[in-house]
């Protein structure tokens, strides 16, 4: 009986966040009007216990048990500015996170900046229900970075969700929170399918184009050194710039290119698909096969390493969105 | 036994700042609570803290439950109830040790926390002298160092730095509660049950049996402290008349109830009115003490019964403070029916047979009443009758015989109850007043010590109605004139204070009484501070009324709200740049008015920006130059005297458009 209300009220309350809570480009920053605060259910059982010493004094006209209750009640309204003032002027940004599949956990990089005096500490950032703590940080001098986790349940480029960032210290009476909705792109992988059998062995161009273009016979990309590689095909200049030792990939035109087409691909309907083409993605990559990509008019040329890859996930994942 | 992960958070050290800041603060509770009671609950706390050290699991909530319930009923058995505030008390700590046998969770441990803010309140409860506001602060700050360190999400704060915290918090605290104590509207009375008349309070007694004056002159404690608007009367005018017993059973003395309907004489007084203040000490009961003979106007709460006993309504539980009037020469009930007398001249019958015969023969020998009185005070001042602390016990049923005719030893109220009796038994309406005589001055005010408690006697004389007569006066007059310590000498019953003010003035006693000073004024302006002082001290700022007491504890708290967000403010200045350079650009920008994004603060945009302003000029240009001079010289440090010459440079650069002409010109 009563979920209809309920609905209806979580209704309002996201009408009304919406509409005060807007999302925001650039870094939010926490000034007075942006915090809310409510005392905490420590600081119920605190005003009780202020509470029964203010009964007791009067009961038996106790002049230090008055005063008991007074300093007990006045350190609650300290520690509520000092809470307030503990979230204050504190400035939000969000980094860029790194891309995941569906229904995987994504890290959202928080980044706090404090440019005041005062060292702030004990802050913690959580989702909808500000109970459930998802990060903390004990102290933030003047730089804290911290991870809002949430899990995307579908491919495409999603924005992290309101969160809020919050604070309990120093008594934990009261907890100040300012919601942060910031704007930053998630790119979000296809979930690789389940099952689904091998990629195709199918080197044919599906716009019927020589496989490979000029040029791309000796080089088609670097790869990460494996031991055994030959040593001549070693990229040397990558070590001197990276520092790291990279491979030469020869597309040999004899060895089997496979194209992924997404008209191809079996499936029920397009996620499905994407699924499957993620999972042939990842397999050939695996393997070391050069693969292209065919998503509609959007191609990728067959290549290898893990810079190609993730161009060929990213494909599957903003697939058809805008 | 295994671990327990849920104790993991509750490190021993953690527990142990808990389990320590309890045992503190229960520390008062313990010493009077019984030995058996405080040994339990230190080897439950020990428990407790062996528990943390080795990691164990905590006990079953069976074993817990049986244990919980062991102690409490062992403390009803012992206490009989948990009525009084020592049983509740000594409840109160057991408990706090059985939840701190449980304690696994930071809530958990925040309820210990609020437990030690009770027993703190139990401490204060017991006792406001003035040490234990000292013990109340630093044991709030101890409770909110340790709550810090239960909120910090890291492991164990250096206790130090909570200390500080707390101590800053606290401090920050103190002037809303110094508001709330002052503008909060204070009731009068006990909200609930009335507290036990005399509970636990030392004072006069109610009623008398002979031997219990005696017992309270033997303490130095204060009774009350008096502050006469004019000069003191004489000593042996200080009469402070308190209960007043007419009910003899034979042993004991008890008041008529103020229920029986009797009316308040008629009191006539002559002479000059001594108005004066009492500042009376908690005694738990309903007497007051004045100044006999007490006159209107009364203060509030407060009548004078039949027997002219000025009475409160309500037990004085709290330190109290009387505004009164007094007259020392006076006629009371001169005119008063004998029917309504017939309550002074009742006596038990079959007893003292030896007093009822003496008393037969002096009555034939006396012309009047009076003379009646004189030949009884004749007696005790010409027979060898002893003045002292520690008269012989009586013992069975004829006690006024026994004392008259063979101890011939006895304190003020022997003395005052013989006489009486002596009274009654040729028909003389009398009755025994207990109360105190004498003071101590010391500075602007005077001290009545529970050694000064006295017992006196009154006769009703046709046509000059009640007399006050003092025996004590006939065996020991220097008691009258001078005190205790005077009459009974270097007695080692007499407590140090007791001795008599003129005899003692060694370094120690004369400490004491600067001490009593100070705890006078703590008396007088803190602890009585109730509804009445309330509204008086209020009264004088023009807050006269509870909405106007409300409006200014709301516009106070707005106050210290501002001044705290203007604290936080300060606190929350920018902090300093580390790179000089930097803070001058930041100047620069600042001076001129400009906002700029903090990565789009090169050189090139700072001069876009200025020549938008209107501020580029020949000036600007080469303050900027300058600028990027240093900017860009790849000098780290930047040079110090090209750095200064910068300063410079910005603090004389106008930062505002010229006006087109001079003003004036």
């Amino acid at each position: 009986m009563l979920g209809p209300l309920r609905r209806a009220w979580q209704r309002k309350v996201d009408d009304w966040m919406r509409r005060h809570h807007p999302r925001r480009a650039g870094p939010y920053r926490i000034n007075r009007r942006r915090i809310y605060i409510l005392p905490s259910r420590a600081g119920w059982g605190y005003g009780a216990g202020a509470l029964i010493v203010l009964l007791a004094a009067m009961n038996y006209s106790n002049s230090l048990g008055f005063m008991l209750a007074f300093w007990m009640a006045a350190v609650g309204f300290v520690a509520m500015h000092e809470t307030h003032a503990n979230l204050l002027g504190i400035e939000v940004r969000l980094g860029p996170p790194e891309p995941v599949f569906a229904g995987e956990a994504a890290h959202q990089p928080v980044h706090l900046r404090n440019s005041s005096r005062k060292a702030r500490t004990a802050l913690t950032i959580s989702q909808d229900r500000l109970a459930e703590v998802a990060a903390e940080i004990s102290d933030c001098d003047s730089e804290a970075h911290l991870y809002l986790r949430w899990t995307p349940q579908a491919r495409g480029v999603h924005r992290p969700p309101r969160f809020a960032l919050s604070s309990d210290w120093p008594l934990g009476l009261f907890r100040a929170w300012s919601w942060v909705h910031l704007a930053q792109d998630q790119v979000v992988y296809p979930k690789p399918a389940a099952g689904g059998g091998e990629p195709p062995h199918s080197s044919h161009d599906p716009a019927g184009e020589i496989g490979l273009e000029r040029g791309q016979e000796e080089l088609a990309g670097l790869r990460e050194y494996v031991q055994g590689d030959n040593p001549r095909h070693i990229h040397w200049r990558s070590l001197a710039a990276h520092d790291q030792l990279a491979s030469k990939n020869f597309a040999d035109p004899r060895s089997e290119v496979v194209w992924l087409d997404l008209a191809a691909t079996p499936g029920h309907d397009l996620e499905e698909r994407l699924s499957l083409l993620c999972r042939w993605v990842m397999a050939l990559h695996g393997r070391r096969q050069p693969f292209g990509l065919a998503l509609g008019a959007t191609r990728i040329p067959p290549g290898l390493g893990d810079g190609h890859r993730d161009q060929c996930l990213e494909a599957l994942a903003r697939h058809g969105q805008g | 036994m295994a671990r327990d992960n849920a104790t993991e958070w509750l490190a021993a050290p953690r527990i142990g700042r808990i389990l320590a800041l309890l045992g503190l603060l229960s520390l008062p509770h313990m010493l009077q609570m019984p030995p058996w009671a405080s040994a339990a609950v230190l080897l439950i706390g020990a428990w407790r803290l062996w528990i943390a050290r080795r990691g164990l699991r905590l006990p079953p909530l069976l074993l817990r439950l049986l244990l919980a319930g062991a102690l409490a009923t062992a403390l009803a058995l012992h206490y009989g109830s948990f009525n009084g505030l020592e049983a509740g008390m000594a409840l109160l700590v057991a408990m706090t040790a059985m939840k701190a046998l449980e304690t696994r969770s930071r809530r958990d441990c925040r309820l210990l926390i609020y437990l030690g803010f009770l027993l703190l309140l139990g401490q204060v409860l017991r006792s406001q002298d003035m040490p234990w506001l000292v013990w109340m602060l630093l044991g709030v700050v101890l409770n909110l160092a340790v709550l810090i360190d239960l909120q910090h999400p890291q492991a164990l704060l250096p206790m130090r730095g909570n200390l500080r915290r707390a101590g800053l918090l606290a401090l920050k605290a103190i002037p809303l509660a110094l508001v709330f104590f002052v503008l909060f509207p204070r009731i009068p009375g006990p909200l609930w049950g009335l507290p036990q008349e005399g509970s636990g309070r030392t004072g006069l007694s109610d009623s008398m049996e002979p031997g219990n004056v005696s017992q309270l002159a033997q303490s130095d404690a204060v009774a009350f402290r008096v502050r006469f608007d004019g000069p003191a009367p004489p000593n042996r005018e200080l009469y402070w008349r308190g209960p007043v017993l007419s009910r003899f059973d034979g042993i004991r003395w008890d008041p008529l109830p103020d229920e029986g309907g009797l009316p308040v004489p008629a009191l006539q007084t002559s002479g000059p009115l001594i108005d004066y203040e009492i500042q009376l000490e908690a005694h738990g009961r309903k007497y007051l003490l004045a100044l006999d003979m007490p006159l209107a106007p009364l203060p509030a709460q407060t009548y004078l019964n039949a027997d002219y006993v000025l009475k409160s309504r309500q037990p004085v539980m709290d330190a109290r403070l009387l505004p009164l009037r007094a007259s020392t020469r006076w006629e009371l009930a001169a005119d008063a029916p004998r029917w309504q007398l017939g309550n002074y001249r009742r006596m038990p019958s079959g007893i003292n047979p030896q007093t009822q015969a003496l008393a037969a023969n002096w009555a034939a020998e006396s012309a009047d009443s009076e003379a009646f009185v004189d030949r009884v005070l004749r007696h005790f001042r010409q027979q060898p009758y002893r003045y002292t602390l520690e008269p012989p016990r009586l013992t069975g049923r004829h006690r006024i015989d026994q004392f008259l005719f063979e101890t011939r030893a006895g304190f003020c109220e022997h003395y005052a109850a013989a006489f009486v009796v002596l009274m009654r038994f040729v028909g003389l309406p009398a009755r025994v007043v207990t109360g105190y005589q004498g003071s101590e001055p010391n500075g602007d005010y005077h001290i009545v010590r529970q050694s000064d408690a006295h017992a006196w006697a009154e006769v009703w004389i046709e046509g000059r109605g009640w007399m006050r007569v003092d025996p004590t006066a006939a065996i020991a007059p220097e008691r009258i004139e001078y005190g205790l310590g005077a009459a009974l000498g270097d007695s080692a019953l007499l407590p140090g204070l007791a001795r008599g003010y003129e005899r003692r003035r060694d370094l120690a006693a004369r400490l004491l009484l600067q001490w009593d000073r100070l705890d006078a004024a703590w008396n007088r302006t803190v602890l009585a501070f109730g509804p009445s002082l309330q509204r008086d001290f209020l009264r004088r700022f023009g807050v006269n009324e509870l909405r106007d007491m409300l409006y200014a504890l709301v516009a106070a708290i707005a106050l210290v709200g501002l001044l705290l967000a203007a604290q936080v403010t300060w606190a929350h200045r920018r902090k300093p740049e580390a790179d000089p350079l930097r803070a001058i650009r930041e100047r620069l920008l600042r001076r001129a008015g400009i906002e700029l994004p903090p990565a789009q603060r090169g050189p090139r945009q700072i001069e876009a920006a200025l020549r938008e302003a209107g501020l580029w000029d020949a000036d600007s240009e080469r303050l900027l130059a300058h600028y990027t001079r240093l900017r860009y010289a790849r000098r780290e440090p930047a040079d110090p005297e090209l750095l200064r010459g910068l300063r410079r440079a910005l603090r004389a650069w106008p930062a505002r458009r010229r006006p087109p002409r001079a003003p004036g010109g």
